[in-house]
């Protein structure tokens, strides 16, 4: 009698141990070592990328750290960034458009860590027990992208700690966030994301506009690279305004004689409601 | 013995579940507010407390840095609180904390008429899927189709600091219930929710259409729409709906306001269906069968739609009055294979059969686009951007349609001549061949010959500017000359308000820092709203210069120790010495790979990494080398050891710095910030 009470206060005590895990390996949700990886390849592709002649080889072996992850984002948000990014490795490989194919590659990258951190939000809100563990691998994905945050503080507030400083203060919030606070918590990381990402259109815009009289080619991979952070961020304008979406599209695919970075910033503003230059 | 055992596990289980538990950190009595009455600038936050106190809030528009705005509230001390927040923007977020507490909530505002938004209707038992829906789905306010339980517990409760809630006789509020007596929370079966340019009318059975009629008279909303039952409108079939009371106060409303129409109607009770009847959409919501669900709603301007949550499906429910979008792809490829009359001609064959059925905005544009572009005939171009604004006024290609339209009538002068050869050589000769120097100065004369001819063209400064900053990345003395044309013909031009800051950024690049700083000072003279910028810049200039002056004074005390060491007699350095320089040299060169290795990324490159592990290697083993020999040839002149071994080690140490110094100005001079030089 006393071995079947010790029994089933074990199994209790295991069971509710591993609760809040559960649910996480059920949908095998890479946990904060597998996170770090792939941040760490993350990281590592962006610096070899930025070597005149990146090597291939090196940037194969990175990925192949980071496919945990990327596979994950895939099969959870029916994307097909494991297929893209391959591709782009196999032309930039060849030679062919280096640094076209080379920014899909590392913007590819803050895709799926944008869409990790989506999914980890989504984790927390339906089940208030994965707060923490969802607000630990949050923080790790994060530093994938932090390197954005910095350039855009550098860029558009004269390297004052605005976007960062947004961050690590949601970051935070959300560390210790409970299920009524949760919701403002993950608003605030969301909008700091959406505004460093339309910040980062603009100022690929902006660098069109600034060279578009002498260097098409330059503005070839500007335009590829305004793409790439725009999709990070289309969702929710096209959500807002399925119209205001297609403007947006025809102001970033237009002819580069007809491209106004203003009039990108108007609508990039009102797409997500938020405004971008708030310091 | 075992019996010992056995209760030591058996209290480790029972602390591990204590702590797992946590019984003692069982939440405290948190204040949980509700947003009520929510317009475009002001919100009402209310809650109640046990004691009594004077309710205080906190808010400010999320995201920004500024302080807190507090806003108190108007009566005295009470238990159920209710503070009004003024002076709000329209379709902005706010974040706000009641009194002192750690909790921090966000509302929104109402939207401006003209704004999108969403929201959403949910029915049965969502309390697990509420938090999830609100993030996903950014809904503005939510639409409970299920009455409250009347119970203790209320599934909206984690979401009602953010949202106001609505019932179908009006406001859903835990708090208004309480406090019955001051309020009067049921609105009857007909009331009305006005949010941005939506006007949404509850009809909850059999009621009066003069009255719902009155309801219409919305001058402000863009959208009207229905939320009733199916009793009201008897069965959900064609026939039946047009016969009904209500469908008729819709369709006579519609034929008097057809901009600001009755889009649809929400039928509760019908299984997930929908149907249009003279251009209003009936959906069924199935709240009856189906155990909970949710429906959101996107409003905008000319179209809303519904998104069934659980279905994956979506329901036009107001649209453009021409909806379909096709694209002639015929018309496209000639484009893109370079025969552009033959794709005009295809565009406009398009159009001419496909006008007033579909959206052919965009073959509008593409012919605009052509005639711009590629055919530089910018008369034409003008007319279809034009004709694009006019017949598709809320086409999403108007904003660039402007942009080329503001472009082109600006430099229309001359008949388009100078604007046609300026475009046609930017965009077709100077992108083909500026990496040939011939070409290039060939296009850049003809540039210069352009400007000649029309002296006074409207373009003539932007050609000047133009050329000026192509020289820049080729030849700085003629983009200098060229920007100083810029300043003495066209003065007073936009163009040329910048000019002297150009010219300092020329010589700055060019490396020439003691000239840019001279024409630097000179724009700060001339253009005080760029001080900041300009300081910047001649810091920067100041800072290089110095460096360059350091780095010359480096190689002169390279120069003189190694003189002093290796040439002053007795000119010869013993095996010995250089044997133990070597080994400093690879000790270093270890110790310094391993450190370097440890932070890698921090480099450019490994090339970077491994010439400053060689160079400061080799520096520390001559310093090494030249401190020996210094102190050997000052022993051999007299015999003071300690001053001998003093002055050779100083002199090490100087070589040292002064090789460290040169390995990072030639490596990568940015290094140097570190030490602030």
């Amino acid at each position: 009698m006393k071995n079947l009470l010790y029994v089933i206060i074990f199994s209790a005590l295991i069971s509710n141990c591993f609760a809040s895990l559960d649910s996480d390996k059920k949908q095998n949700v890479p946990q904060p070592p597998v996170v770090k990886q792939y941040v760490n390849a993350c990281l590592e592709i962006e610096r070899i990328r930025a070597n005149k002649n990146p090597d291939s080889n090196a940037i194969n072996a990175q990925y192949e750290i980071t496919l945990p992850v990327v596979k994950y984002i895939d099969s959870v948000c029916a994307a097909n960034y494991d297929k893209e990014i391959r591709d782009a490795l196999k032309k930039l490989a060849a030679g062919e458009k280096p640094e076209i194919n080379g920014q899909i590659i590392g913007k590819g990258f803050q895709n799926v860590t944008v869409l990790a951190i989506r999914q980890e939000l989504n984790l927390m809100a339906a089940d208030p027990n994965n707060i923490k563990p969802c607000a630990e691998r949050i923080a790790a994905y994060f530093e994938g992208i932090r390197p954005t945050f910095i350039r855009r503080d550098k860029g558009f507030f004269e390297g004052k700690k605005t976007l960062e400083a947004s961050a690590d203060a949601a970051l935070e919030q959300l560390s210790k966030a409970d299920k009524t606070s949760l919701l403002t918590a993950s608003r605030e990381l969301e909008d700091v994301i959406a505004r460093t990402y339309a910040l980062s259109v603009l100022y690929e815009m902006q660098e069109i506009e600034k060279s578009r009289d002498s260097d098409l080619k330059f503005c070839d991979v500007k335009r590829v690279e305004a793409g790439i952070f725009y999709r990070i961020i289309m969702p929710r304008i096209e959500k807002r305004s399925p119209k205001i979406n297609q403007t947006l599209l025809n102001l970033i695919n237009g002819s580069y004689g007809a491209i106004d970075s203003k009039e990108i910033e108007k609508y990039l503003a009102a797409g997500l409601a938020i405004n971008l230059r708030q310091s | 013995m075992r019996k010992l055992w056995l209760v030591v596990l058996l209290m480790i289980a029972i602390a591990g579940i204590l702590i797992i538990l946590k019984p003692g950190k069982k939440a405290e009595a948190e204040i949980r507010p509700e947003v009520l009455n929510v317009s475009s600038s002001q919100a009402t936050i209310a809650w109640l407390s046990e004691k009594k106190y004077k309710g205080l809030v906190f808010f400010q528009p999320a995201g920004d840095a500024a302080a807190l705005l507090p806003a108190a509230e108007t009566f005295g001390a009470s238990g159920q609180h209710e503070v009004i927040l003024t002076g709000l923007w329209p379709s902005t977020r706010y974040t706000y904390r009641v009194g002192d507490s750690k909790a921090r909530f966000q509302f929104q505002t109402q939207p401006a008429v003209t704004d999108p938004f969403s929201f959403l209707i949910v029915w049965g038992d969502i309390s697990d899927r509420v938090v999830p829906l609100m993030r996903s789905e950014l809904a503005e306010f939510i639409i409970s189709l299920t009455p409250p339980s009347g119970q203790n517990f209320d599934q909206f409760s984690d979401v009602r600091p953010y949202v106001p809630v609505y019932g179908s006789s009006g406001i859903d509020s835990p708090f208004l219930r309480a406090a019955a007596g001051r309020h009067q929370t049921d609105s009857g079966n007909l009331w009305k929710l006005d949010w941005g340019g939506l006007r949404l009318i509850f009809v909850g059975g059999a009621v009066d259409t003069a009255k719902i009629a009155d309801l219409f008279n919305t001058p402000a909303a863009h959208t009207i729409g229905i939320i009733t039952s199916l009793g009201t409108i008897g069965e959900f079939e064609s026939k039946k709906i047009s016969e009904s009371a209500l469908h008729s106060a819709l369709v006579s409303h519609n034929k008097q306001h057809p901009a600001k129409p009755a889009a649809f109607v929400a039928v509760i009770g019908k299984d997930a269906d929908n149907v249009e009847v003279d251009g209003v959409q009936y959906f069924g919501i199935s709240s009856g069968t189906k155990s909970s669900g949710a429906i959101r709603i996107d409003v905008d301007v000319e179209s809303v739609r519904a998104v069934f949550i659980d279905e994956n499906r979506e329901l036009a429910l107001k649209q453009p009055p021409l909806k379909q979008k096709r694209t002639c792809e015929e018309c496209r490829r000639l484009a893109d294979k370079g025969a552009y009359e033959e794709s005009i001609k295809a565009y406009l064959e398009f159009i001419e059969a496909h006008k007033g059925s579909f959206q052919i905005d965009d073959a509008y544009y593409a012919i605009a686009d052509i005639y711009d572009n590629k055919l530089f005939e910018f008369d034409k171009a003008l007319t279809w951007y034009r004709r694009l604004i006019s017949e598709y006024s809320d086409s999403t290609f108007t904003a660039l349609a402007n942009q080329r339209i503001k472009y082109i009538s600006a430099y229309s002068d001359y008949d388009y001549k100078p604007l046609a050869s300026f475009e046609r050589i930017k965009a077709i000769e100077y992108a083909r061949k500026k990496d040939q120097p011939q070409e290039r100065n060939r296009i850049f004369n003809e540039v210069k010959s352009l400007i000649k001819e029309y002296p006074d063209s409207n373009l003539a400064p932007v050609m000047q500017h133009w050329l000026a900053n192509q020289y820049r990345l080729s030849n700085p003395d003629k983009a200098v000359e060229a920007y100083m044309a810029l300043r003495k013909n066209y003065s007073g031009h936009s163009e040329a308000q910048e000019a002297m800051v150009e010219i300092g950024e020329t010589y700055y690049d060019a490396g020439r820092y003691k000239e840019a700083i001279i024409a630097f000072k000179q724009a700060l003279n001339e253009s005080p709203a760029l001080a900041d910028t300009i300081k910047t810049q001649i810091a920067r200039a100041q800072r290089n210069i110095r460096r360059d002056k350091i780095s010359y004074a480096c190689w002169i005390v390279l120069a003189i120790t190694c003189g002093i060491a290796f040439l002053r007699k007795p000119r010869s350095v013993e095996t010995s010495r250089i044997f133990w320089s070597f080994v400093v040299f690879v000790i270093t060169g270890v110790l310094l790979s391993f450190g370097a290795w440890l932070i890698h990324e921090q480099f450019n490159s490994l090339k970077e990494m491994l010439l400053i592990v060689f160079f400061f290697s080799t520096t520390t083993a001559v310093s090494t080398l030249i401190s020996m020999s210094f102190t050997d040839k000052l022993l051999a002149k007299n015999n003071r050891s300690v001053l001998a071994a003093v002055a050779g080690t100083m002199a090490g140490i100087i070589f040292f710095l002064a090789g460290i110094y040169l390995t990072i100005y030639y490596v990568y001079v940015h290094y140097l910030i570190v030490v602030k030089l």
